[in-house]
């Protein structure tokens, strides 16, 4: 299943970029250490704009979950998952077993392909 | 400066309509302007501050003011999705207090529903949200984002579907009493329970309903209060917060109620323990739950204990809410619930509620909404009331 492309901002291309590449990429400010997503260039936390990219693993854990269904059906399993390197990302889960998630559950990156534009970055069990 | 005792609530006025077929949007709103201007004995001509939110016709303050036949000399538009109106509220008091306007008027109105547009927001784009591009490929769903925070309500404290189902239940028992009420039937925790999972957690009977309709507020200086024929309300503490994701430092087991509640109640100069009834924001069950805790009704994780066994029913339980059917049974207009939350909590401080809900006795009542969403951008607004 190709989703559309994503809308690439100028500010997060990098981070696009990256996905294309099979790279997941988090924010890291050099001031004063904040990690952060989604990209923007400057840290939400101290306006420091001496900010660099981050390669990440991919790997996290559940935070929370829902499933979220039409029809009985589940349609999207939207996600908070905290990667192992700090910081919790708004994701969705894809290719599991729905009724056997659970908090607190290993996950890893799974990049779906688009039409045309970079992958975007989803969860599935580890 | 403290706003206690320097702006009154001296009008209001809920449009009966739950689908609003053959009524224009703009007509919508003059409905209400002129519903609650009739409440408080005052007239367009008094009018000379004027409030609204996106959802509102064109550029709602500059546009309306024509329609209404209005001549402001304050003007404001906030936009924080349902709790936009109980910050128009704190903000409109400000503008009374300080001089900017003597009697300020804020109108609610959205057509979506009969538009076949139900589940947006009237006026807004979120298209060009710094987030979307991150988040709008996951398709979550409002229900999905707040189910999200009910599992880790789950997960930290325990709580259960059959707590949740109890917030239902209560309103349910409160909307009964209301003929405007879209869903008037009582319900029970098993109804909520046997009703379909639209995003697990969440069942339907967990989500509120999804109408047209609105509502007016006049607001005003306690000298001109006192000139009026209408129960005397002040405007006792207000406060808001906006709660985000903050890049990725997520924590759901908190709203920004934590910060709203605990501000006006200082301002008030009363506790939660001081409070019977209490409007609380019921997009979702949930968003409930969080509200009462972060609002001080009941310590952390204990919100579904308190809930329980008809916590909030009138009559029954510590704390009295929603007693016009809530967002859940009565209207939740737009997606926007936080106009109805003030209007039956004036209603409340009135003594004008139904009989069968209406809670004697008391001093204070609290308004709360929360706009946006409760996992991730969201605004929380707290307006506490005092009948004088």
């Amino acid at each position: 299943m190709a989703l559309p492309a994503p809308e690439v901002r100028p500010e997060a291309k990098p981070y696009w970029d990256a996905l294309a590449e099979g790279k997941f990429l988090i924010q890291a400010c050099n001031d004063c250490g904040n990690r952060y997503h989604y990209p923007r260039p400057f840290c939400p936390s101290c306006m420091s704009k001496n900010v660099e990219w981050l390669p990440v693993s991919g790997n996290g854990t559940i935070y929370s979950f829902s499933l979220v269904r039409s029809k009985g059906a589940v349609a999207s399993a939207p996600v908070f998952v905290t990667l192992d390197e700090g910081i919790t990302l708004l994701s969705a889960l894809v290719d599991c077993d729905y009724e056997k998630l659970t908090i607190g559950q290993k996950v890893r990156l799974k990049l779906v392909p688009t039409e045309g534009g970079p992958p975007i970055p989803f969860f599935t069990p580890a | 400066m403290s706003l206690n005792g320097k702006a009154n609530i001296v009008g209001i006025y809920e449009h009966p309509t739950r689908r609003a077929d053959g009524i224009s949007l703009a007509q919508l709103h003059a409905d209400v302007a002129i519903g609650a201007l009739e409440d408080a004995g005052l007239t367009t001509r008094d009018v000379d501050g004027y409030f609204c939110a996106c959802e509102a016709p064109g550029m709602g303050t500059l546009n309306m003011p024509n329609y209404l036949g209005l001549k402001p000399r304050y003007v404001e538009s906030t936009e924080t999705g349902g709790s936009s109106y109980l910050v128009l509220v704190h903000h409109a008091a400000m503008a009374v207090a300080t001089g900017r306007c003597n009697v300020a008027l804020i109108t609610m109105g959205d057509t979506q529903l009969s538009e076949g547009m139900s589940f947006s927001l009237g006026g807004v784009d979120t298209r060009g949200a710094p987030e979307t591009p991150f988040s709008g490929p996951y398709r979550t769903f409002p229900a999905g984002m707040y189910a999200m925070v009910a599992r880790r309500h789950m997960y930290e404290y325990g709580t259960t579907s059959e707590q949740l189902a109890w917030v239902k239940v209560a309103a349910s028992h409160h909307a009964q009493h209301n003929p405007y009420a879209l869903r008037r039937e009582v319900v029970t925790v098993e109804d909520v329970l046997n009703s379909p999972l639209v995003a697990d957690p969440l069942h339907r009977f967990d989500c509120c309903v999804v109408t047209d309709g609105g509502g007016g507020v006049v607001i005003t200086r306690p000298e001109i209060a006192k000139t009026l024929k209408r129960p005397l309300v002040k405007i006792a503490g207000a406060s808001e917060f906006v709660k985000t994701n903050d890049g990725g430092h997520v924590d759901l087991t908190y709203s920004a109620g934590r910060f709203t509640g605990a501000r006006a109640f200082e301002e008030a100069g009363c506790t939660p323990a001081d409070v019977k009834y209490a409007s609380l924001y019921d997009s979702f069950t949930i968003t409930v739950i969080m509200q009462l805790e972060d609002l001080g009704f009941c310590k952390k994780g204990e919100g579904g204990k308190f809930v329980a066994d008809g916590g909030l029913i009138s009559g029954v339980g510590k704390l009295a809410f929603n007693t016009d059917g809530g967002g859940l049974c009565s209207n939740h207009p737009g997606n926007r619930g936080g106009m109805t939350k003030i209007l039956e909590a004036v209603r409340q401080s009135r003594g004008e509620a139904h009989p069968a809900v209406q809670v004697s006795d008391h001093k204070f009542v609290v308004a709360h909404g929360t706009g946006g969403t409760l996992s991730g951008d969201h605004c929380g607004a707290t307006v506490i009331l005092e009948r004088e």
